[in-house]
């Protein structure tokens, strides 16, 4: 940047007298100033801004990355976990519910069992108790036949000689009682 | 058919040729099963007489010309003049564990079409009750299996208590769920094998009921598997008074043989009304003079000397008796009713209003005492269900006054909320009685607070999810809290996580 | 009603007293309280009698054995059994015999409401009951 000025300095001293023209050289200083401080001020500064802000996002952007990365690899870590888990759950569950079915299923066929002999006791009471009851009927009928006949018999049969002696034990029975 | 005629030929062998001496006197009148009788000057106070054609009466009028007596059995072929004659016996009936299984009526005759009663001992059908030197403070439970019977009124054995209310509140329905729950304990306690362990048998007299309702409460014993430990004495409708009047006593005779021969026993009297009703009856035909309602005078004496023979004897055996009133439109200050309720250690009251909202059992916690007490209870209940009867107490009264206002503070919220929560899980079919080691592990879980969340509706759901998940998971947890009857920190833990374990699976 | 029921059963019953001599029924006495009873009828006469009948036809029961027999008995026999039974019920007892063919053999002796019974009858009906 300076190159262009001191060319132009030195062309414009060439024609006149080799030397340095110290107004000049202070306006082009001064002017040279205003310029670079224009220049600072709309130009340059905006953009090293911009430049570090550029440079803080791409910053922040790797570091995004990076984070991503790793908590992928966590997240891929926890489902397979998880997975292991569900797995082993699963598997304890279906055998469980297994065990449960099992225990289930033999309870009802030992209660099956228990009720099939239920039936089978009570069907036999059923039997013995109208066996029993066949019994009682007959005896009683046999009892009235063995008491009637033996009271027409007895009637019929029984002399008064047999009928006195058997007046005289019972009276004497009741003179002793 | 050997047999037959060697028991004959037994039976002619005993005959002996001695004079017999009999006392005899002869009916003069004979009117509604009760027969004046001339003569039978040897007559004792309830003595058993003899009457032709195989009925028996009882003595119970000696007056100075003439003896009255009430017919049991077939009055029918009965006529003026015929001959009566004493028998010198007190009237007994058959008792021992051979009725088990049975139904009797109320001279121990079986009326079950299963064949003649293998007893071999026969107890008089009155008695003296248990004096004071003999008996034991009652201090063992008697597990109903309804929740809120067992947690807030608490039955021992040997102990008296009512169960009153109006017709068709449930009254029979409790009393059936307690002799099915016996049956239940009675049937683990036996497979158990456990020596110490004591079996309750039930005796269930029905006074004055219809024959239908006797054969359904048969029925529903019979499907529960409890008839084996029950003997029933059916006095119905269709019999005459008499035999109403006798039945209760011969149920309290055969549950007596249980309780002196060291076994535990429990008798229900369904119902009271219909006794004292049936013995007002005698007594009017008696020309007894009649005072309040009509009754006796001695229908006090009626109740007290039946009821007094339930006891629990030092070294022996209880007898637990669970009466039935039936009152009209709740009014408890009726005649028997007040006499009963003296007579009684505690009453169960059962409401018509709580019924028809469809809380069942209908019991209504404020009227209902067990003058027992906790006593009765093991100690697990008294630590989970210790303070519910207060907290019930309370959300009657709160809820009452809620009726009023909109605007109530959080406490008050959540002494409704709770109550509510304890009304539904209350709430219980007929003829399921809960073992008590369920009980527990369902007010554990309303203690702990699980059934807060749960909206109010869906509380019987819970419940009944809760009950399943424990006697299907935690069976062994169930036995634990039933042996040892009590919860350490160890067993509350345990049920804390196997009620968290439930929640998960309930809310999911 | 009743107590007046009650009144007549009581008059009876002292009438009754004063017509024992030695605990058995004297014919003399009761012919005596009649005649009183005809001159000096009570207000509800006809009930006193009743009961009166009543009482005395008791008391005569009681004094009275009534010896149902099938076959013959001996005079010797009724004898023995009024002589036992006055000696049971410290009364004097008479015996007085009645055929009964249904007893086939034996005796049945009633005094008062008491029975004594020794017949084959009565056996047998006993072997029928508790067959």
């Amino acid at each position: 940047m300076t190159l262009p000025i001191i060319l132009a300095v030195a062309e414009a001293s060439t024609p006149e007298k080799f030397g340095l023209e110290l107004h000049v050289v202070l306006i082009q200083v001064v002017s040279f100033l205003i310029l670079a401080g224009v220049l600072y001020y709309y130009a340059i500064r905006p953009v090293l801004s911009t430049m570090d802000e550029r440079v803080k996002k791409i910053d922040s952007g790797l570091r995004y990355a990076d984070e991503v990365k790793a908590k992928l690899e966590a997240v891929q870590h926890e489902s397979e976990a998880t997975a292991k888990k569900a797995q082993a759950e699963a598997s304890k569950v279906i055998e469980e519910a297994r065990k449960t079915a099992k225990e289930y299923l033999d309870r009802q066929s030992q209660e099956t069992a228990a009720k099939t002999s239920e039936m089978l006791v009570k069907a036999q009471q059923v039997i013995e108790l109208e066996r029993r009851k066949m019994l009682a009927e007959a005896r009683t009928e046999i009892a009235r036949l063995v008491v009637a006949t033996t009271e027409r018999v007895l009637a019929r049969e029984l002399s008064e000689d047999d009928r006195g002696r058997y007046n005289a034990s019972a009276a004497r029975e009741l003179s002793n009682t | 058919m050997s047999t037959v005629l060697e028991q004959i030929e037994q039976q002619i062998a005993k005959l002996s040729s001695k004079a017999v001496k009999k006392n005899t006197g002869n009916i003069r009148t004979i009117a509604d099963g009760v027969a004046k009788i001339d003569g039978l000057s040897d007559v004792m106070y309830n003595e058993m007489v003899q009457f032709p054609g195989g009925a028996i009466g009882i003595a119970l009028n000696l007056e100075e010309t003439e003896v009255g007596c009430v017919i049991l059995g077939d009055i029918s072929k009965l006529k003026e003049g015929d001959e009566v004659t004493t028998t010198g016996k007190l009237l007994s009936v058959p008792v021992g564990k051979a009725l088990l299984g049975r139904t009797v009526d109320a001279l121990g005759n079986p009326v079950d079409g299963k064949g003649p009663i293998d007893s071999k001992e026969a107890y008089p059908v009155e008695r003296i009750a248990p004096g004071i030197i003999v008996r034991k403070s009652v201090s063992q439970p008697l597990f109903t299996g309804i929740m809120a019977i067992d947690s807030m009124i608490p039955i021992g054995r040997g102990q008296r208590e009512l169960i009153i209310g109006d017709r068709g509140t449930g009254k029979t329905t409790i009393t059936i769920d307690t002799i099915i729950n016996q049956a239940k304990i009675n049937k683990v306690g036996l497979a158990s094998g456990d020596k110490a362990f004591r079996p309750v048998y039930s005796i269930y007299v029905a006074i004055g009921q219809k024959n239908s309702n006797i054969v359904r409460t048969i029925a529903a014993l019979e499907a529960a598997g409890a008839l084996e430990f029950t003997v029933i004495v059916s006095a119905p409708a269709a019999d005459n008074p008499a035999n109403q009047y006798l039945a209760p006593y011969s149920g309290a005779a055969i549950g007596e043989w249980f309780m002196e021969n060291g076994m535990d026993a429990l008798i229900v009297y369904d119902d009271l009304s219909k006794h004292a009703v049936a013995y007002r009856q005698i007594s009017l035909i008696l020309k007894r003079p009649s005072g309040r309602e009509a009754y006796p005078g001695d229908v006090f004496y009626l109740h007290s000397r039946l009821l007094e023979r339930a006891a629990r004897l030092e070294g022996k055996g209880s007898l637990t008796a669970l009466p039935i009133i039936e009152t009209l439109a709740g009014d408890v200050s009726a005649y028997i009713p007040t006499n009963v309720i003296s007579i009684t250690d505690g009453q169960i009251f059962l409401e018509t209003d709580l019924f028809n909202q469809g809380i069942r059992p209908a019991v209504s916690v404020g009227l209902s005492v067990s003058r027992v007490g906790s006593a009765a209870q093991i100690k697990a209940t008294k630590q989970v269900g210790g303070k519910l009867k207060g907290e019930l107490a309370q959300f009657r009264e709160l809820a009452a006054f809620a009726q009023f206002g909109s605007d109530l503070d959080a406490k008050t919220k959540a002494q409704l909320e709770r109550g509510g929560r304890i009304v539904e899980l209350f709430k219980q079919p007929a003829f399921a009685p809960l073992p008590i080691e369920l009980q527990v592990s369902v007010l554990f879980a309303m203690q702990k607070g699980f059934f807060d969340p749960i909206e109010l509706k869906k509380v019987v759901e819970a419940a009944s999810s809760l009950k399943a998940f424990f006697t299907t998971r935690k069976d062994a947890l169930l036995a634990e809290i039933r042996t040892k009857a009590a919860l350490d920190k160890d067993l509350e833990a345990k049920l804390q996580a196997a009620c968290e374990e439930w929640k998960s699976s309930f809310a999911a | 009603m009743a107590s007046s029921a009650k009144v007549a059963q009581q008059f009876a019953r002292q009438l009754v007293t004063l017509s024992l001599v030695d605990g058995s029924v004297s014919a003399e006495r009761v012919g005596g309280v009649l005649a009183y009873l005809e001159k000096h009828a009570p207000a509800n006469a006809i009930a006193v009698l009743k009961a009166y009948h009543r009482l005395i036809a008791t008391e005569v029961a009681k004094g009275e054995a009534v010896v149902e027999h099938a076959g013959p008995v001996s005079e010797a026999e009724l004898a023995s059994i009024a002589a036992a039974l006055s000696k049971h019920y410290r009364r004097t007892v008479t015996a007085t015999a009645r055929e009964r063919p249904e007893l086939i053999a034996g005796l049945r002796v009633h005094v008062g409401d008491d029975i004594y019974e020794s017949s084959v009858a009565a056996q047998l009906a006993a072997l029928e009951a508790s067959v």
